[in-house]
């Protein structure tokens, strides 16, 4: 970069997320839930950079001056949003914050195609960018975008009360148990659904007080999280563990999942046509929860559910993981830079060509190999986690702590941060 | 070998000419007027003899050209092998490799840049041809620096040497301008009434500020688009009552003599978008030495400078600041005010915009490419 400093030596800083509400309302749909990780980035570099602003249409300033009281200095500009919606501000150092969890990426525009379809060419229209994994800095690499480095979102651990306080917390957090019947009509699955509805600690005190909590976090919408193994897995599972129990909270942006959608078409969906099950262990959690909440529910679970087949980072289960849960997780893409046998208990999975037409990554315009993990696999992972000591799942809940802090810290991501300022010229924060 | 430019003149079949056809307009006119050069006119794959575009232009309106075109069938453009035929598209291509030469007119990419602003259908119908037109020309002109600069960044044409910036000329004045007789103060909003124009800002300040009205009407002049029709606008900002009383009008389209009138005798004239290619409306409120209130998006500093008052529009009292700075200037309508507007407006204007597209065509190589 060229030109005046600013006073300090510090760019101004400038940050555009989702452009509509219908991005709102599509969180978690798509690969990655941008409106988090910009909320993230935002609260660490406000301290550094306090005349950040948000730009609602960054494609209106066409130059400094269209600015109101435009800031002197070099201008950064962090965009989080999808490749399509890419808009530049014309006079910063454009930088997309993109995350991407597949092996490949369009890089072309048919006859007929918006130019905004070509992934690579919108990225490229930026001045660099950064992405949260090495797996997806080696795909944009291996695709003719050249200015990449890794800058993850960052991860900082809450103040987490004990289990028992964090149960306390919970206790009157709505829960419904697994049923599902294919016989059911929609209106009955819901009536259903209702019927079974309890609380967290009604449903907890039918099973013994040595009963184990596994928590899973995910939009049930969302193809890579791979439902279908993760139910199935964790039903399988509790045949040889009935005291273990999974909460499954589920998330959607905007207005969130009714228990309607839950009962009435988003489990069957995940589970497949014609199934039949029921399981008194797998609360369903579709209620809003706020922050303290959410937190309190990481610090109730000793362990940590995930099996996705591709993550662009993965917060949930990072956040998990800052909190001390152990976490039982399929491995590959962002995921195979933090997860390992020595802080976590990794599901095995199985490459196979891509056969689900919802994924994401279809968007290149040719198939793909995913690691997917059967219900087998899941329930293997979950028997291992079941079979450790209590010191040994200390020593890896603490080991997770630890890794993601390295990784994923505010120190190490500002750390990464003022990297790249040095990189373009810019003189770090003091 | 003769070098012939033939003007694609599809937007002239409009029946009220605005925003593109009154490019068009504007170009014919200057072609029309231009005896150094073979020039020529084509609609679809029709040539068009020039005294029949003559008359659609003195009409002012395309129904003339389809119900010539209903009565006979012309020749095709670019057929002389003695000629070098040369096609200028003031808007999308109509068609592609039928010309030696292509050359395009590009106004803006808010279709791709701006979806949320269009309907669906027509975001899919610019959006797609945009990139392929422009890999496809020989030339593009963009009607301003910063519509220039989106066409670099992100349709990444293989040689930006041949994307060139021409800004357009005011619209063609209207026949009759009626003579200036005292009017009660009014403001002049003038476009098209869609998302993007964004009136609504203008709106909800009238709502909370009704006592401005009663010293000042408000003409919103422009044909309905799409979006919120002007009755659910008025509705929705609680403004029934005023515009019942005459306070603020929606007298829709309107001659070009009658926009004239009322562009020449506005105290102000609003234009609050939040994205242009270039933004005639400003340049023909200077051309009348009006003031003009508008913002500072995309394209519309390069053409309104330091002759123009801005807000935020992002930025909600913003756009009273705005209004009240440029309506309490009581030097705004004075004479030499006008006369330093009109000066910053002449500096836009068809034979200038012709210039520089001929002298780049005057550049290219024979092949074309």
């Amino acid at each position: 970069m060229t030109g005046a400093k600013a006073p300090g030596g510090l760019p101004a800083l400038f940050i555009s997320t989702a452009v509509s509400g219908d991005i709102a309302r599509n969180l978690g749909v798509a690969h990655y839930s941008y409106n988090f990780a910009a909320a993230r980035f935002r609260t660490l570099l406000a301290q550094d950079f306090p005349a950040l602003r948000d730009l609602v249409m960054p494609e209106y300033y066409a130059t400094r001056a269209a600015m109101p009281a435009p800031p002197a200095g070099e201008w950064l500009h962090l965009i989080f949003r999808s490749t399509g919606e890419i808009r530049l501000l014309k006079p910063a150092w454009n930088i997309a914050c993109f995350a991407w969890e597949f092996p490949v990426l369009k890089t072309e525009t048919l006859p007929g195609e918006a130019p905004t379809a070509n992934q690579a060419g919108m990225l490229n229209s930026c001045d660099e960018v950064w992405v949260a994994s090495q797996f997806a800095r080696n795909v944009l690499q291996s695709h003719g975008v050249a200015q990449v480095h890794v800058v993850p979102a960052p991860i900082s651990r809450p103040k987490v009360p004990g289990r028992a306080a964090c149960l306390r917390l919970l206790a009157g957090l709505p829960v419904t148990q697994l049923r599902v019947n294919p016989a059911w009509p929609d209106a009955l699955a819901e009536a259903e659904a209702r019927a079974g509805e309890t609380t967290l600690d009604a449903a907890l005190r039918q099973f013994s007080a040595r009963a184990v909590l596994f928590l899973a976090i995910l939009n049930p919408e969302d193809a890579r999280k791979n439902l279908d193994a993760l139910i199935r897995g964790f039903h399988c599972h509790r045949q040889e563990y009935p005291d273990s129990l999974l909460l499954l909270k589920l998330i959607r942006g905007g207005d969130g999942i009714t228990l309607a959608e839950v009962a009435g078409g988003i489990l069957r969906t995940a589970l497949g046509p014609g199934t039949a099950l029921a399981d008194p262990g797998i609360l369903i959690c579709n209620a809003f929860l706020s922050e303290p909440e959410m937190t309190a529910l990481y610090g109730a679970a000793p362990f940590y559910l995930c099996t996705s087949i591709a993550e662009g980072q993965n917060l949930p289960l990072l956040e998990a993981m800052i909190c001390e849960a152990v976490a039982v997780s399929t491995t590959g893409t962002a995921m195979d830079d933090y997860l390992s046998a020595d802080c976590a208990i990794p599901i095995a999975s199985t490459a196979r060509p891509n056969d689900d037409p919802r994924l994401a990554g279809l968007v290149a315009g040719r198939n793909f190999t995913v690691a997917r993990a059967s219900a087998t696999d899941v329930a293997h992972a979950l028997n291992r986690a079941r079979q450790l000591s209590v010191p040994a799942r200390e020593r890896l809940a603490h080991a997770g702590r630890e890794q993601v802090a390295r990784l994923y810290g505010p120190a190490a991501v500002r750390a990464r941060i003022t990297d790249r300022l040095c990189g373009l010229g810019i003189a770090p924060s003091t | 070998m003769t070098r012939r430019i033939w003007l694609e003149i599809g937007p002239l079949q409009e029946g009220q000419y605005t925003g593109l056809s009154q490019v068009t307009a504007g170009l014919a006119a200057t072609l029309l007027g231009d005896t150094t050069r073979a020039v020529g006119f084509f609609l679809g794959r029709a040539a068009i003899p020039p005294e029949i575009v003559a008359t659609v232009l003195t009409r002012g309106e395309g129904e003339f050209l389809s119900f010539w075109l209903a009565r006979h069938t012309p020749r095709a453009p670019a057929t002389s092998l003695n000629e070098t035929s040369i096609a200028l598209f003031p808007n999308v291509k109509t068609c592609r490799r039928g010309f030696a030469i292509e050359t395009q007119i590009v106004h803006d990419l808010s279709t791709l840049l701006t979806p949320q602003f269009h309907l669906p259908e027509t975001v899919r119908f610019h959006a797609a041809a945009m990139a392929d037109d422009v890999a496809t020309n020989d030339l593009t002109f963009c009607v301003s620096e910063a519509t220039r600069q989106d066409v670099l960044r992100y349709l990444c044409p293989p040689d930006p040497a041949r994307i060139i910036t021409v800004h357009p000329g005011p619209g063609q004045p209207g026949a009759l301008a009626p003579p200036m007789v005292p009017v009660e103060p009014f403001v002049l909003v003038l476009g098209t009434i869609e998302p993007r124009k964004n009136i609504a800002v203008i709106l909800e300040f009238l709502a909370a500020q009704t006592q401005l009205l009663a010293g000042l009407r408000f003409v919103f002049l422009g044909r309905h688009g799409w979006g919120e029709a002007p009755a659910t606008l008025l509705a929705r900002h609680g403004l029934n009552e005023a515009a019942e009383a005459g306070r603020i009008l929606f007298p829709g389209y309107v001659s070009a003599a009658a926009r004239d009138a009322l562009l020449a005798r506005a105290r102000l004239m609003i234009y609050p978008s939040l994205f242009e290619g270039f933004g005639l409306p400003v340049l023909e409120a200077l051309a009348f030495g009006t003031p003009v209130l508008t913002t500072r998006s995309s394209s519309l500093p390069e053409v309104g400078g330091e002759a123009v008052t801005y807000f935020d529009p992002f930025t909600p009292e913003d756009f009273g600041r705005g209004l009240a700075e440029a309506l309490q200037d009581r030097h705004a309508t004075a004479e030499t005010a006008r006369a330093a507007r009109r000066t910053w407006a002449a500096r836009f204007s068809w034979p200038k915009t012709w210039q520089k597209i001929t002298a780049a065509i005057d550049n290219l190589p024979e092949a074309g490419r």
